[in-house]
């Protein structure tokens, strides 16, 4: 893919993205009876029993009918329009500070090459066409350079009362001087 | 939410809450043309030995599969996940889940009964913060694949957090977190949960503090071989 780095383009050659059991292995989950391993299989309320390989999964309506081409809105409703492919087209990359980074969500980790030199930096990325683009770390250190895409969070900042307003009741907020409590409140103790 | 006990290399401890921060982007969903929610649903194909997606003539005249009449097209819901000897039609209860470790080569490592893990953040033994690690090099070794902040119940708690907060922010680092009496296991979040290492960042703003624990499973590396990929059409 091909960037905007300032004046000039920037080509970034990606590999593979880097799955975890490359690395490390994996572990796998299996039901055995008496030495037998057993096969899985879907039990609907009638009692019938499906392989999993019988049964395909679609994207429908309320309805039940098939949503052939279906579209993305955010809970607002808003409708998202298909982004192009960062493949397709070129984004810009800018120099980034540590924080965007640490307020990274990293869902794919992506060796490259590309002509940059040591440090952070930031763009938006797509792999097909998507109606959100991902933000994407350019990680770039002399010993090679990894793209690091993902959600963006937040990073709250805590104040004394923050945290107060977070977790209380909102009804707990109202004047408890009213006449409605003066009963239970007595002062036999002192 | 979930509580953390937490505690610096000084001694003192707190048992805090541990919260999910929100996504900046905003969620979507995904909408027929008339505006109507889409879900995903599991529907029978029909014959279990055809693909739709690679069938052609020829194989189809060649095998003459039969078309299950009776289920092809059925919306399953609330379905349950069972067990059976292959072959066999009745179900099978009292099992046994054996977990497979599997090395990167994919030989087998190990064969052992699953026994879920349990959440080992808020124990008796706290959280310990451990080694300090250079902010740059952290992001340079470790990839996080999740993240979650601490917050205060109380003014005491907010005074200490502040104060761990600002020792981070001051050092430029980031502290390892450890589980266990030692403080040097992996964290496990919830029942069952996977094991995962922790870090933990700091900063300040006026009297606000922001704790951020970043959670890891994997080393910013490259396995031995790493196939090339072209890209998309």
């Amino acid at each position: 893919m091909v960037v905007q780095y300032g004046a000039r383009e920037v080509v970034i050659t990606t590999a593979a993205a880097i799955h975890r059991e490359k690395l490390y292995g994996k572990q796998c989950r299996s039901v055995v009876k008496d030495g037998t391993p057993l096969e899985q299989v879907v039990l609907d309320p009638e009692g019938n029993v499906f392989l999993p390989s019988e049964l395909t999964y679609l994207a429908t309506d309320s309805a039940g009918s098939l949503a052939t081409s279906p579209l993305t809105q955010t809970e607002e409703g808003e409708l998202l329009d298909l982004k192009p492919s960062s493949y397709r087209v070129t984004r810009e990359l800018t120099p980034a500070g540590i924080e965007v980074l640490a307020c990274l969500r990293v869902d794919a980790v992506i060796p490259v090459k590309c002509e940059v030199t040591p440090g952070f930096y930031t763009t938006e990325y797509a792999y097909h066409d998507a109606p959100q683009l991902k933000t994407a770390v350019l990680n770039v250190t002399a010993d090679g350079a990894f793209l690091l895409t993902g959600t963006p969070v937040e990073a709250p900042l805590q104040g004394k009362n923050d945290v107060y307003n977070f977790f209380d009741d909102p009804e707990s907020d109202r004047d408890d001087s009213g006449e409605d409590d003066l009963d239970d409140l007595t002062f036999d103790m002192f | 939410m979930n509580i953390i006990h937490l505690a610096t290399e000084d001694g003192r401890n707190a048992r805090v809450p541990l919260l999910r921060p929100r996504r900046l982007t905003p969620a979507t969903v995904k909408v027929t043309a008339t505006g109507e929610e889409v879900t995903t649903k599991a529907v029978h194909r029909g014959n279990r030995h055809l693909d739709p997606a690679s069938i052609d003539p020829q194989s189809l005249i060649d095998a003459d599969p039969e078309i299950d009449l009776d289920n092809v097209g059925r919306i399953l819901t609330d379905t349950t996940r069972a067990y059976r000897r292959p072959g066999s039609h009745a179900l099978e209860g009292n099992f046994q889940v054996i977990v497979t470790t599997y090395a990167a080569d994919g030989t087998v490592k190990e064969r052992k009964p699953y026994v879920p893990r349990e959440a080992n953040i808020n124990d008796v033994s706290p959280v310990r913060l451990g080694k300090h690690i250079p902010l740059v090099e952290l992001f340079q070794r470790f990839v996080f694949h999740n993240q979650l902040y601490i917050a205060h119940h109380d003014g005491l708690q907010h005074e200490f957090l502040f104060e761990v907060a600002r020792s981070l922010e001051a050092a430029e680092a980031a502290e390892t977190l450890g589980a266990g009496p030692r403080g040097n296991l992996p964290l496990v979040l919830q029942h069952g949960g996977a094991p995962t290492r922790a870090f933990l960042i700091g900063s300040t703003e006026g009297e606000r503090y922001s704790l951020r624990v970043l959670l890891t499973r994997q080393e910013l590396k490259v396995p031995a071989a790493a196939a090339a990929v072209s890209a998309p059409d």
